[in-house]
């Protein structure tokens, strides 16, 4: 009768040794000799491939690698210089003139009320911090997506 | 997640210094980890010439993208995965065709050994002769996992011989966690199935 022994799902888990086997499964192993016959044949199996030989590549591998790698520099390096090169240029082109024109920039700020400067700075300042939050999220985000390939 | 302290430690300080520029200390990640990227690899590519270009890919991909590394798992189930994803984009790429279904033999399905008629005597014997002969018997296993499409054989060895978990093996291959034991249900099934055959074969 088909009720009288185990579904092979439940003897692959008696056979497995994992320990929410249920009582009645041990129970019926224990008087069943089919099915102890059964989980003995797959607990041979599951001894077989463990101790099957693993696979193992013909060639170095680190040296292939490596000699590809030494070819190209770290991104990670590239990408950190292409950065403080950015940032030092976008300064540079923005200090040069500001340093040469220093006198007439002063005037542009002389006979505006001090209340107003505040305001102004303040708002500027507001705004670049929630767009650098923002930039910040997306990039989390990217990361996020790269980092769960 | 199956973390160890220690693994972690080891993997964080290796990123590291390959992030800071030490091109060698990859050299280290790829022996830490070669053995997994074998085995899939293995597994699921037949051509020696491919495995050669992909293992390359795979670690120069691994390299390219340590900087998002995140630590979330070890680096080794990491590879494990853009090994996976190598493979299974090479198999589509050759048109090969994946499983949805692995056919297990109506005869012995669930609840119902198909053997009624003295059963144990037979399961019995196999193993008895399976143990008699060491040096065949591995062989018989192995031509019988090669006999599995390649995402079943991955499987198979990732659990069995590799001795990754559920969890990890979820990790590589993105493959939800009830799908990964189902597969591996209808793997072992078909392979039981297949060595009971071949005795039986052997026996006549």
């Amino acid at each position: 009768m088909k009720t009288e022994h185990l579904t092979d799902s439940e003897i692959q888990i008696y056979s497995l040794s994992q320990a929410d086997i249920e009582p009645r499964i041990t129970e019926h192993i224990s008087t069943c000799e089919s099915c102890r016959a059964k989980a003995g044949a797959y607990r041979q199996l599951f001894l077989e491939i463990k101790e099957l030989r693993a696979p193992a590549f013909d060639f170095n591998l680190s040296d292939l690698v490596l000699a590809r790698l030494s070819k190209e520099k770290s991104p990670v390096w590239e990408t950190k210089t292409l950065v403080y090169l950015t940032i030092f240029g976008i300064l540079a082109l923005l200090a040069f003139p500001a340093y040469l024109y220093r006198e007439y920039l002063l005037l542009l700020f002389t006979g505006i009320s001090a209340m107003f400067l505040y305001l102004t700075g303040i708002t500027a300042l507001v705004i670049f911090i929630f767009q650098s939050i923002e930039v910040y999220k997306q990039y989390q985000r990217k990361s996020d997506a790269l980092n769960s390939f | 997640m199956n973390i160890t302290f220690g693994d972690n430690l080891s993997d964080r300080r290796l990123v590291e210094k390959v992030l800071s520029g030490n091109a060698s200390a990859f050299g280290e990640i790829i022996t830490n980890t070669e053995r997994l990227v074998a085995q899939i690899v293995f597994k699921m590519v037949n051509n020696a010439e491919d495995r050669k270009d992909l293992s390359q890919d795979i670690y120069l991909g691994a390299f390219r993208n340590l900087s998002q590394f995140r630590f979330q798992s070890k680096l080794s189930t990491w590879i494990g995965r853009i090994a996976y994803n190598t493979c299974l984009n090479y198999l589509e790429k050759k048109k090969f065709v994946l499983p949805g279904n692995l056919q297990i033999e109506n005869n012995s399905g669930e609840g119902n050994h198909g053997i009624t008629n003295n059963p144990g005597a037979d399961y019995s014997g196999y193993i008895a002769e399976l143990k008699l002969f060491e040096k065949e018997r591995f062989e018989i296993v192995r031509a019988e996992i090669e006999k599995l499409p390649p995402i079943y054989r991955t499987l198979i060895t990732l659990y069995h011989n590799e001795e990754l978990t559920y969890e990890e093996i979820r990790q590589i291959t993105t493959l939800p966690e009830g799908t990964v034991k189902n597969y591996l249900f209808r793997a072992r099934k078909v392979l039981k199935d297949g060595l009971l055959r071949q005795y039986k074969k052997d026996e006549i």
